[in-house]
C-alpha cells in the first residue's frame, strides 16, 4: 500500500509541471501588454511626460524584462534578450524590422540615427519636415522605406541636416544585411527567468495580485474554492444518495418496469444540457416575473452570509438558494452512476454467495443491503472520483447562471475583465484540486479493494 | 432476442440527424428575408444565394417570388414586435405569413429563423470539430495500439539524430509560418521532407550493429496522456485557451474543442485495435509479409469502423454541447455568429420561456438522438472499454 502510494505521488509531480507549464504558456500568448494594462489601472496616462519612465518601472516590476524561459532558441539576428527592451513604442517597431530579418545589431544603430533625426526634424522649422516626420518616426516596413530614402534623399531641405547622412547609412546597412538565411541560435538565460518567476512563486501559493482590485490571487482563489467545494460535495453526495438506491432497485428486479423508466428518466436528464436546464428552472420557478404558486425560489445571487455560522448553518439558511444548481447538477450525473451500480448489481446477482444467503434465509432486502450493496458499490468510488472533472466543468456553468461566487464565476470573471493572474491561477489550483482528489479516491479504492495492492 | 423493427427509435434518431443536417445546409432558403427565385422583368434571379446586401435588397418591378418559409433573417429587427413578444401572445403583423411563430427576442429578431441558423452553427462546429479529432486521435490510437510497447526500435544514435532534424525542422516551421509568414507551403515541404530523411537516417543507424536497440514506449505515452487529459476539467482549461485569440472565431473554437478532445477518439480506437490486432488474420497477414501501413489501413481501420461511428457521435454531442455552453457564457464565438446559446442566455435574462424552451429543445434532441445512434452502434461492438 506504502508503495503504490509513492509511486502515485511520484506521478503527479510531472502532471502538475506539465499542467503548470501549459498555464504558463498559454498565458504567454495572451495578447496584449501586462505593464501598460497595469499603467491604465494605476490612471497614468499614456500620452503623459512621465508614462516612459512608469513604464519601464512597472515593466521590470512585473519581471517582463527578464526572458520567458530557462533557454530559448532564436534566429542568429535576434538579440538574446528581446524582453529586455522596455520601451513600448522602440519595442513594437523593432519587432516589426525583426520580422523582416533586419539584424538586431544594425537596428540598434538605426534606430539611434533615427533618434538624432527625428530631434532635428523637430528643431528644424521647414514644412516639409512635418510630413517627413510622421514617416521618419512611425514606418516599420523596410520596403515603404526604402522607397521613402530613394526619394528624399537629394532633397536640399534634408542634406543640409547633420544626421541625415547617418540615418542614409544605418538604413542602406540594415537593408543590405537582411538575412536571408539564418541558423537557430541557442541562448541559455539561468534561473533569472519570467517562468522560474512565476513557477517558484506559485509553487508557494503566490499568482501575483489581481489586476481589478489589487489583492492577492491567492486569496480570492481561496474563497472561491470553497463555495465550489460545497457545490461539488453536495452534487456528489445527493447524486450518491439518489443513485444508489435507484440502482440497487432496478438491477435486483433487471427488466422491470422500474427499471425500464428509471433508465429512461435518468437518460433523458443526462441529454439535458446543464446550462438548459438551469435556464428553464430559473425562467419558471424563481420569484421575479410572476406570482404564480410554482415560482418557489428566490431569485439567484442572493446570500444570506450570517458571520460566525459555522457551514452547516449557512447550507441551512441558503437551502433555497442551493438547491436549484444542485438540481441542475445532479440530474446530469445521476444516469452515468445509477447505470452502473444496476450492471454491478445484475454482475452480482447469480453469484454463488447470493444464492447461499438466500438459503441461509435471510429476506431479500438483507441480501440486498448486506451482501450484494458492499460488493457493488466498490467500483463506484472509482466512478465517483472519475466524475470530479465534469462535476467541476459542470459547476463553473452552474456557479455562472446562478451567481455563486465560486471557482467557475471567478474564472469567468476574470476573463472578462483580462485578470490574467487570476485566471491561471484558478486554472493550475481547480487541476491540483482535481488531481489530488483522483488520488484520494485511488487510495480508497485500495484500501476497500485488496486486489488491487498487487499492481 | 429483441424483435427488430424498421421504425424503432435509431431509425427517427437518423432520421431527425438527417432533418437537422438538412436545415444546416439550407439554412438560407428555410429562413431568410430575400427571396429564394425571383422572377422581375422576364429574367430568373436567386437573391438568397447572393452575399451581398445590396443584392438581397433587389430592386425593380418583381413579378413572381418564392419567399422563404419564414420571412425573417435572424439579424432582422422587426421594430413593430419589440422586447420579446411571446409566441402565444398577440402579434403586430401584416398576416398569418409574417407572424413569428416562436415568438422574437428583445431587439424584435425572429426566434424561428435564429434557430435555424443556429442549427448550421451548431452542425458546423460539430462535424469540423468531430472531423479534427478523428484526423487527430485515430492515427494517433492505432499506432498505439498496434505498435504497443514493443514493436517500435530505436537506438541513441538513430535518437538523437531523428530528434534533432525535428527540432530543426520545427524551428525554421515556427518562425517561418508564425513569425516571418512567408512561404507556408515551401515549409511545410521542408518539414515533410526532412521527416522523410529523419525516417531514413533512422532506418540506417538501425540496420548499424553495434548499437544497444531500445523499445519505444509509443502505448504508455498514449495512456499517460489520455489520463492527463481525463483528470483536468475539461470547461476552464476551454476557457483559459479561448483567451489567447483576440479575434473570436469558428475556427478557434473547433480547433480547442478537437485539441481537448482527440483524447477520447484515441482511447476508443487504441482499445479497438488492441483487441483486433490479436486476431489470426492480422497476425498472418504479417506474416505474409504485408507492410505495416497496408495492415493498419486496409486491415484494421475497416475493422475498427464501428467504434469510429460510436466515437463520433459521442464527439459531436459533446462538441455540440460545449459549443453552445461556450456561446451561452458568450465567450469565444463571433458576435454576428446566431447560435442557441446565445438565444438561451438572453431568455434567461429576459425572462422569456420561449428564448429558453426552443433552442433548448433543439439542443435536446439533436443529443439525444446521436446517443441513441452511439448507444446502435455500440451494440455492434465487441470490445468496448468499460465506460467510467
Amino acid at each position: 500500500m506504502g508503495r503504490y502510494l509513492i509511486n502515485r505521488i511520484i506521478l503527479i509531480l510531472p502532471t502538475l509541471l506539465l499542467v503548470m507549464l501549459a498555464a504558463f504558456a498559454i498565458s504567454r500568448f495572451i495578447p496584449g501588454d501586462k505593464a501598460e494594462s497595469m499603467m491604465a489601472l494605476q490612471g497614468i496616462n499614456p500620452d503623459s511626460p512621465v508614462a516612459d519612465k512608469e513604464y519601464k518601472r512597472l515593466y521590470t516590476e512585473l519581471g517582463l524584462d527578464l526572458p520567458t524561459f530557462y533557454f530559448s532558441i532564436v534566429p542568429e539576428f535576434y538579440p538574446d534578450n528581446a524582453n529586455a527592451i522596455h520601451n513600448l513604442k522602440l519595442k513594437n517597431q523593432i519587432r516589426e524590422l525583426l520580422q523582416q530579418k533586419c539584424r538586431y545589431d544594425d537596428i540598434q544603430k538605426f534606430l539611434a540615427a533615427k533618434e538624432t533625426l527625428v530631434s532635428e526634424l523637430k528643431g528644424s522649422s521647414d514644412s516639409l519636415t512635418y510630413k517627413l516626420l510622421n514617416t521618419v518616426m512611425y514606418e516599420p516596413n523596410v520596403a515603404a522605406l526604402n522607397t521613402f530614402v530613394e526619394n528624399y534623399k537629394n532633397t536640399t531641405a534634408l542634406t543640409s541636416l547633420a544626421s541625415w547622412p547617418s540615418y542614409i547609412t544605418g538604413f542602406e546597412q540594415m537593408k543590405s544585411n537582411i538575412a536571408g538565411c539564418y541558423r537557430p541560435k541557442w541562448v541559455w538565460h539561468g534561473v533569472k527567468n519570467q517562468f522560474h518567476r512565476w513557477f517558484s512563486g506559485a509553487i508557494m501559493g503566490d499568482f501575483g495580485i489581481s489586476i481589478k482590485d489589487g489583492r492577492p490571487a491567492l486569496q480570492k482563489i481561496s474563497a472561491a474554492l470553497g463555495w465550489t467545494s460545497v457545490l461539488v460535495f453536495l452534487n456528489i453526495l445527493l447524486t450518491v444518495l439518489i443513485a444508489v438506491p435507484s440502482g440497487l432497485l432496478a438491477g435486483y428486479r433487471a427488466g422491470g418496469a422500474f427499471d425500464r423508466w428509471s433508465g429512461i428518466l435518468w437518460l433523458a436528464l443526462y441529454s439535458v444540457p446543464v446550462f438548459w436546464l438551469a435556464s428553464m428552472l430559473i425562467v419558471f420557478f424563481t420569484l421575479e416575473t410572476g406570482t404564480e404558486w410554482y415560482r418557489i425560489f428566490p431569485v439567484p445571487g442572493t446570500w444570506h452570509t450570517a458571520d460566525g455560522a459555522g457551514l452547516i448553518a449557512f447550507l441551512f439558511q441558503n437551502a433555497g438558494q442551493l438547491a436549484l444548481p444542485v438540481i441542475c447538477l445532479v440530474a446530469n450525473d445521476i444516469a452515468q452512476l445509477s447505470r452502473m451500480v444496476r450492471d454491478n448489481v445484475v454482475n452480482q446477482i447469480f453469484r454463488p454467495y447470493v444464492l447461499q444467503a438466500k438459503s441461509k434465509g435471510l429476506s431479500s432486502g438483507e441480501v440486498l443491503i448486506k451482501h450484494i450493496l458492499p460488493n457493488a458499490l466498490t467500483p463506484v468510488i472509482t466512478s465517483i472520483g472519475g466524475r470530479i472533472p465534469a462535476s467541476l466543468s459542470g459547476a463553473l456553468v452552474v456557479e455562472i447562471i446562478f451567481n455563486i461566487p465560486g471557482m467557475g464565476r471567478l474564472l469567468y470573471d476574470s476573463i472578462r475583465s483580462a485578470d490574467w493572474n487570476v485566471v491561471f491561477g484558478v486554472v493550475v489550483v481547480i487541476c491540483l484540486f482535481t488531481i489530488v482528489f483522483l488520488l484520494i479516491t485511488d487510495m480508497v479504492y485500495a484500501l476497500v479493494n485488496p486486489r488491487i495492492r498487487l499492481s | 432476442m429483441i424483435k427488430k423493427r424498421k421504425y424503432g427509435p435509431v431509425f427517427f434518431a437518423k432520421l431527425t440527424i438527417a432533418i437537422f443536417c438538412f436545415v444546416a445546409a439550407f439554412a438560407p432558403f428555410m429562413a431568410g428575408d430575400s427571396p429564394i427565385v425571383c422572377l422581375s422583368q422576364g429574367s430568373l434571379s436567386f437573391p438568397a444565394l447572393s452575399k451581398a446586401e445590396s443584392d438581397r435588397e433587389s430592386s425593380g418591378i418583381i413579378s413572381h417570388c418564392l419567399i422563404p418559409l419564414i420571412p425573417y433573417h435572424p439579424q432582422n429587427i422587426d421594430k413593430q414586435n419589440q422586447s420579446g413578444t411571446g409566441p402565444f401572445s398577440k402579434q403586430n403583423v401584416a398576416s398569418l405569413r409574417q407572424r413569428h411563430w416562436l415568438g422574437t427576442d428583445n431587439l424584435g429578431r425572429d426566434v424561428a429563423s435564429g434557430l435555424i441558423h443556429g442549427t448550421s452553427t451548431a452542425m458546423k462546429i460539430g462535424l469540423l470539430s468531430v472531423f479534427v479529432s478523428l484526423l487527430l486521435g485515430i492515427p494517433a490510437g492505432m499506432a498505439a495500439g498496434y505498435y504497443k510497447n514493443h514493436r517500435i526500435r530505436f537506438n541513441i544514435p538513430g535518437l538523437l539524430t531523428a530528434s534533432f532534424l525535428l527540432l530543426t525542422a520545427g524551428f525554421y516551421l515556427i518562425y517561418e509560418l508564425l513569425i516571418f509568414r512567408n512561404l507556408p507551403a515551401l515549409f511545410c515541404f521542408v518539414f515533410i521532407l526532412l521527416i522523410t530523411v529523419c525516417a531514413g537516417i533512422s532506418k540506417i543507424f538501425l540496420r548499424k550493429r553495434g548499437f544497444r536497440t531500445f523499445y519505444f514506449p509509443l502505448d504508455t505515452l498514449l495512456v499517460k496522456i489520455i489520463e492527463l487529459r481525463k483528470s483536468l476539467p475539461g470547461l476552464f482549461i476551454l476557457l483559459a485557451m479561448t483567451c489567447i485569440f483576440t479575434v473570436p472565431s469558428v475556427w478557434n473554437v473547433v480547433l480547442i474543442i478537437s485539441l481537448l478532445s482527440w483524447t477520447e477518439f484515441a482511447r476508443y480506437a487504441r482499445a479497438e485495435t488492441l483487441a483486433v490486432s490479436e486476431e489470426n488474420y492480422i497476425k498472418s497477414a504479417a506474416m505474409l509479409g504485408i507492410s505495416d501501413a497496408v495492415i493498419l489501413f486496409r486491415h484494421i481501420l475497416p475493422n475498427i469502423l464501428p467504434t469510429i461511428a460510436v466515437i463520433a457521435c459521442f464527439g459531436m454531442a459533446g462538441a455540440v454541447m460545449t459549443e453552445s455552453a461556450l456561446s451561452f457564457l458568450g465567450i469565444g464565438l463571433p458576435v454576428e455568429e446566431v447560435t442557441w446559446g446565445k438565444m438561451m442566455a438572453e431568455g434567461r435574462n429576459m425572462r422569456s420561456w420561449w428564448l429558453v424552451v426552443f433552442p433548448g429543445l433543439a439542443i435536446f434532441i439533436l443529443i439525444l438522438c446521436l446517443s441513441i445512434l452511439a448507444d446502435h452502434y455500440s451494440r455492434t461492438i465487441r470490445t468496448l472499454p468499460a465506460a467510467n
